[in-house]
């Protein structure tokens, strides 16, 4: 029995829906659909509800691999270890250090192109749920942000070959199966939501709401003084026991990773982390797709991973977050990257240039 | 013969004519309602289930017209809703996990050996309550749209928002939880089926 057959068995039998239940539910949406039929005949517009200002920005999507998936580091693979004293305090300093040089980007550009690049391990299992292999799966993300934020924005996404493999050759075939069986492969999704308010990814765009932790649709909401910042994040729950420090770090990196973070707020997501002794400098220098710069971050509380964000120190700039697993697991070595997304932002002064579908592939 | 609509065809056509939205209603609702009432109740999930239609309606200008099949959209909707009632789903977990262990527990048992097969598995099922109950929100999510939401792994990618490999990645990680903290392994279950 799978974990699948054994959590069914846990619940095998519901009632179904009562006849009066049925019959209240279905009043209860034919009500409203009258309602929005009368609206149209008197020349009211429908419009979503606007999950987001203005000035939010794009949500959902971005969120790849974070919301409580831990990452880490093991000891063998970070340069300073993750206890004593000195290295939070050295973790402060940079934290400090970036969250003074971060800077909005001057507005160059009709949009400004927000690109995540992501990769998430697959983990191949064998019938007893060993670790028999590992693949990295990749996908790529285009948000199109106009310069007046209410208006409609454009989501390019498309995933990419795999990445690495571990375990045998057969892992890498999956791999390659996989991505060819992929309804991504032959023509990038392309979505389009005025001010934002993409449809999909329901749990990411309504994340902020009850328990659940901040998410982009929060953004223009979060407490930009740094400790009124870390006590907001800290106070939130994801429905389970995580420590403080997971809590909020799990947050940052999610909101981080989104691309979508001003420089006064991510300023101030800096000073928070700064306030955090168990945050600390995983690695110095470090590369997330091709940039440089270093890993602050925290072990989740079961110790499998870090969550870590990588920001170029001397710019202030997030370069991406990810999550690496800290010790071996079958085939996949410690350190390997779980999770990862890398965030760049690019002015561009079209959307039709720039956002064809073909074009998100190569990128 | 005619043919069937697609759900995305049906919510098209609502934003002109809103009460086409009935058909999505009449699609969907049982399979939302058996995922709600698995986990929380058949009360809550009543309740609940009219929000996820009305939600939906409210954003069906929104919906992304090139996915057919509208299942993932409202699995979404109403797992987000869901989280109004956590502490029901809590209390939910743990009479499950009770209720689950005295059926195992039903029924003649002819051998020792098999009595305590029927124990450990009756036990199992306690702890594998109790540990989705302490699983970090996503996890949880995640795991439970699988299994009890029965969305195949595409689907639940499209449901929260993340790609696949992600949604293995939490099923992995769920998967390392239910052995690490549960006295559940596979071997063990195997035999108890056939005991069962």
């Amino acid at each position: 029995m799978d974990e699948t057959a054994l959590l069914r068995r846990l619940r095998p039998d519901v009632d179904e829906p009562t006849p009066q239940a049925l019959a209240r539910a279905r009043t209860r949406l034919l009500d409203r659909a009258h309602q929005s039929a009368n609206e149209r005949a008197d020349g009211l517009r429908l419009r979503p509800s606007p999950r987001m200002s203005p000035g939010r920005r794009r949500t959902a999507y971005r969120l790849v691999g974070l919301g409580g998936t831990a990452a880490t580091v093991a000891a063998v693979l970070v340069a300073v270890p993750l206890t004593g004293k000195e290295v939070p305090a050295q973790a402060a300093v940079l934290l400090t250090q970036a969250s003074e040089e971060v800077e909005d980007e001057p507005v160059a550009g009709a949009y400004e192109r927000i690109t995540t690049r992501s990769a998430a391990l697959s983990y191949v299992t064998d019938d007893a749920g060993g670790v028999t292999g590992a693949y990295v799966y990749r996908t790529v993300d285009d948000t199109y942000v106009p310069l007046d934020p209410g208006q409609e924005w454009v989501s390019l996404s498309a995933g990419l070959p795999p990445g690495a493999s571990y375990g045998p050759p057969v892992v890498a075939a999956r791999a390659r199966r996989d991505y060819a069986s992929s309804s991504q492969v032959e023509e990038p999704t392309v979505t389009r939501a005025v001010g934002g308010a993409f449809g999909a990814g329901e749990l990411g765009v309504e994340g902020g709401q009850g328990l659940s932790y901040a998410m982009t649709a929060d953004l223009d909401s979060l407490p930009r003084d740094p400790e009124a910042l870390l006590e907001d994040l800290a106070a939130r729950s994801d429905g389970a026991d995580s420590s403080r420090a997971v809590r909020v770090m799990t947050q940052v990196a999610t909101l981080l990773g989104s691309g979508l973070v001003d420089a006064q707020l991510t300023s101030a997501m800096y000073r928070a982390l700064a306030l955090l002794p168990e945050v600390v400098i995983t690695e110095q220098q470090t590369d997330l797709d091709g940039r440089s710069g270093t890993a602050f971050g925290v072990v989740d509380d079961d110790g499998f991973a870090t969550i870590e964000v990588i920001v170029a120190v001397e710019e202030g700039q997030v370069l991406g977050v990810r999550s690496r697993q800290l010790d071996e697991e079958g085939p996949v070595p410690a350190g390997t990257v779980v999770w990862s997304t890398a965030v760049v932002s690019t002015p561009v002064s079209s959307l039709l240039e720039t956002a064809s579908p073909a074009s998100i592939s190569q990128r | 013969m005619p043919s069937v609509s697609t759900d995305s065809e049906i919510i098209a056509r609502s934003r002109a004519d809103p009460s086409a939205f009935d058909d999505i209603f009449d699609r969907h609702v049982a399979r939302i309602h058996r995922y709600l009432a698995r986990r929380t109740s058949a009360v809550v999930a009543d309740d609940v289930m009219a929000e996820v239609f009305l939600v939906a309606f409210e954003r069906r200008h929104t919906y992304d017209l090139e996915r057919a099949d509208a299942a993932p959209w409202l699995f979404g909707i109403a797992t987000n809703l869901l989280r109004r009632y956590h502490r029901h789903e809590v209390r939910a977990l743990r009479a499950f996990g009770r209720s689950a262990s005295s059926a195992t527990l039903t029924g003649s048992v002819d051998d020792s050996a098999a009595a305590d097969t029927r124990r450990d598995a009756a036990a199992a099922l306690v702890e594998v309550a109790d540990a989705l109950r302490r699983m970090p929100r996503h996890q949880r999510d995640t795991v439970l749209l699988h299994a009890w939401g029965e969305l195949t792994y595409d689907q639940v990618a499209d449901a929260m928002g993340v790609p696949v490999g992600t949604v293995r990645s939490r099923l992995h990680r769920a998967r390392q939880t239910l052995r690490t903290d549960t006295r559940w392994s596979p071997t063990e279950f195997l035999t108890g089926d056939h005991h069962g």
